[in-house]
């Protein structure tokens, strides 16, 4: 190529990328980076809109560690992911490694099932659960009558909540767990199995001494995932326990709670802007320190 | 082995290990089913409800089949929110949703997979970052943009924001990448300049995955609730969850009303997932498998 000489070819090529890329990245500067910038920058601030905004430094993030409602919330968040997290993630794992093995019936059948609960949108599973674990005529409660015991509250005794809520939530993604789990397990190659065998390993022990160890990627993905998914719960809890802050049937029990719904409360609803950003930041912190702590275990040696 | 085409995750290979005994099989498939049956149950309750009438609903103990069989739930379907405009909203939207990612997500995935330019990590690293964030953490920010840019209460920012999305991006790159660069380059030396060979070599090369994509955009787009919640105000702008949600009367039990419009915003996107299992598998495996 003559030095110095780029043709308008060459040119085109090297420009190429830079187009194809412009409008994801106009759109992302503007709707997915400015975002997340401008609550950082909220949350050094008090703003409600009618007064001017005020940079405040760290009042709010003081002003959080001494509330009250945010040390239950954050207990909420983490009674919620012992609920949720290792049902739907084992329970994921064990049909994906079920489902994987050829003496199974049905299979594409039950794998299909499974899958539902994605396709269904939240609206409409928060209302059949609220249904299912209503109080007066939930099956829940008939079920509970039919072995002999009472009705119970399934929705506004502050520990039930939590378990209904739980349910939910498994019911809700124990289907893409499965799928994750699922290509995980079909990466693992035959040798493993092979020579386990040949070691006389018994099924069990294969489970645990080859499958979980090749699934450690796997697996750290959806810890991660899971966990932030836990704390960031919104539209399940607003659909089966919660009301929006202008409504009035349901008492605010903030059993349910999660940090980022009590950061939606504290925006939209005391219109705290400032104090919600704070919230929310603190929620990216927790979830970065969460992510790097399950890093760990997935890191030791192979 | 080099197949030509798309190579999905192939979907076919099994385990076959020693088979157990007759009794853990048993358990193991009773396990299976009891799984099976515990997601089937809320579809099923909802359903059979939708064709209750509410005197019915509200019995104690409930039964799973109706009494009767009714259809008022349906025809009243209207009550909250204006049934066919809501659905026909939903329907654009996710329609404009799709075709949008489809486009930029397929370009910028186009452009991850097959140039080295510079930036190019940092781009990645960027937006791989913003991937964990979840929508809900940017409500406020993103509602006061939409203020200012005038936009509540319209049907623009449900539809903008959602091309932005990582997880189609990294999609298609993964499926960019695994394109034969020879055909690429035969096309450039032909005279094709980087536009062309996009539109008419990668994509229809890469139809399957689009397929796919398009498919979950669309779900994704007809199921999303938070964001119509959060900035739509006027009825005759609802999307159908909206609808859903606000369907409830608080005053007047009508939890057969709720449940039939539950059962037709679910009954579209159930089809198509009958319908397309196959490539719904595929993608959301291949997605799976760190690329």
């Amino acid at each position: 190529m003559p030095p110095g000489r780029i043709s308008s070819y060459q040119r085109s090529i090297r420009i190429a990328p830079y187009v194809f890329l412009t409008p994801f990245t106009i759109l992302s500067v503007c709707f997915s980076l400015y975002p997340v910038v401008f609550t950082f920058v909220l949350a050094f601030a008090k703003w409600d809109i009618v007064n001017p905004l005020q940079f405040v430094s760290l009042r709010n993030f003081v002003r959080l560690f001494q509330d009250p409602l945010f040390w239950m919330v954050l207990g909420n968040g983490i009674i919620l992911w012992f609920m949720q997290v290792p049902f739907t993630m084992f329970g994921g794992l064990t049909v994906a490694y079920l489902l994987n093995q050829t003496w199974i019936r049905w299979r594409a059948g039950i794998r299909a099932v499974v899958l539902i609960p994605y396709v269904v949108n939240i609206v409409a599973v928060g209302f059949v659960f609220r249904l299912i674990y209503n109080t007066n005529y939930g099956i829940a409660n008939a079920f509970l009558q039919a072995i002999g015991l009472g009705k119970v509250e399934w929705l506004t005794d502050m520990a039930l909540a939590r378990f209904s809520l739980s349910s939910m939530v498994i019911w809700l993604y124990l289907g893409t767990n499965m799928l994750v789990c699922l290509a995980g397990l079909q990466q693992i190659p035959e040798e493993l199995y092979e020579a386990a065998a040949i070691d006389g390993a018994s099924r069990i022990k294969t489970f645990f001494r080859v499958v979980i160890p090749s699934m450690r990627q796997v697996l750290l993905l959806l810890g991660i995932t899971s966990t932030v998914g836990t704390f960031s719960l919104f539209a399940e809890p607003l659909v089966l326990t919660e009301r929006a802050v202008s409504t009035f049937s349901f008492p605010d029990l903030h059993a349910t709670d999660s940090l980022l719904f009590y950061a939606y409360r504290a925006s939209f609803g005391s219109l705290k802007f400032g104090y919600g950003a704070a919230i929310s930041v603190v929620f990216l912190l927790l979830m970065v320190v969460l992510a790097l702590i399950q890093f760990r275990p997935a890191r030791r040696g192979e | 082995m080099m197949r030509s085409g798309i190579p999905g995750a192939e979907y076919a290979h099994y385990r076959n290990p020693t088979v157990p005994r007759p009794w853990s099989m048993a358990a193991a498939q009773i396990f299976l089913l009891a799984v099976a049956a515990a997601v089937l149950l809320p579809m099923i309750w909802m359903f059979s409800s939708s064709f209750k009438t509410i005197n019915d609903i509200m019995r104690f103990p409930p039964t799973i089949w109706p009494r009767q069989y009714t259809f008022q739930a349906y025809l009243r379907l209207s009550e909250a929110a204006p049934i066919t405009l809501t659905v026909f909203n939903s329907l654009y939207i996710a329609i404009l949703v799709t075709l949008g990612v489809l486009l930029f997500s397929s370009a910028a995935g186009f452009a991850l997979a097959r140039y080295r330019f510079r930036g190019r990590a940092l781009f990645l690293g960027t937006v791989l970052m913003l991937l964990m964030v979840p929508g809900v953490v940017t409500l406020f920010p993103m509602y006061w943009i939409f203020v200012r840019l005038g936009w509540i209460d319209t049907h623009i920012p449900l539809i903008v924001p959602g091309l932005t999305g990582a997880y189609p991006v990294f999609f298609m790159r993964q499926y960019m990448k695994k394109l034969p660069d020879e055909i690429l380059e035969s096309a450039r030396i032909d005279g094709c300049s980087e536009y062309r060979i996009f539109w008419s070599i990668a994509l229809p090369m890469i139809m399957p995955a689009l397929v796919t994509l398009a498919i979950f955009t669309f779900m994704g787009s007809w199921n999303s609730f938070l964001w119509p919640w959060i900035l739509i105000k006027s009825k005759h702008l609802y999307t159908l969850p909206l609808a859903l949600y606000n369907t409830e009367d608080p005053l007047v039990p009508n939890f057969n009303v709720v449940m039939a419009t539950s059962g037709i915003s679910v009954l579209p996107l159930l089809l198509i997932f009958a319908a397309f299992h196959r490539s719904f598998l595929q993608g959301q495996m291949a997605g799976a498998i760190k690329g």
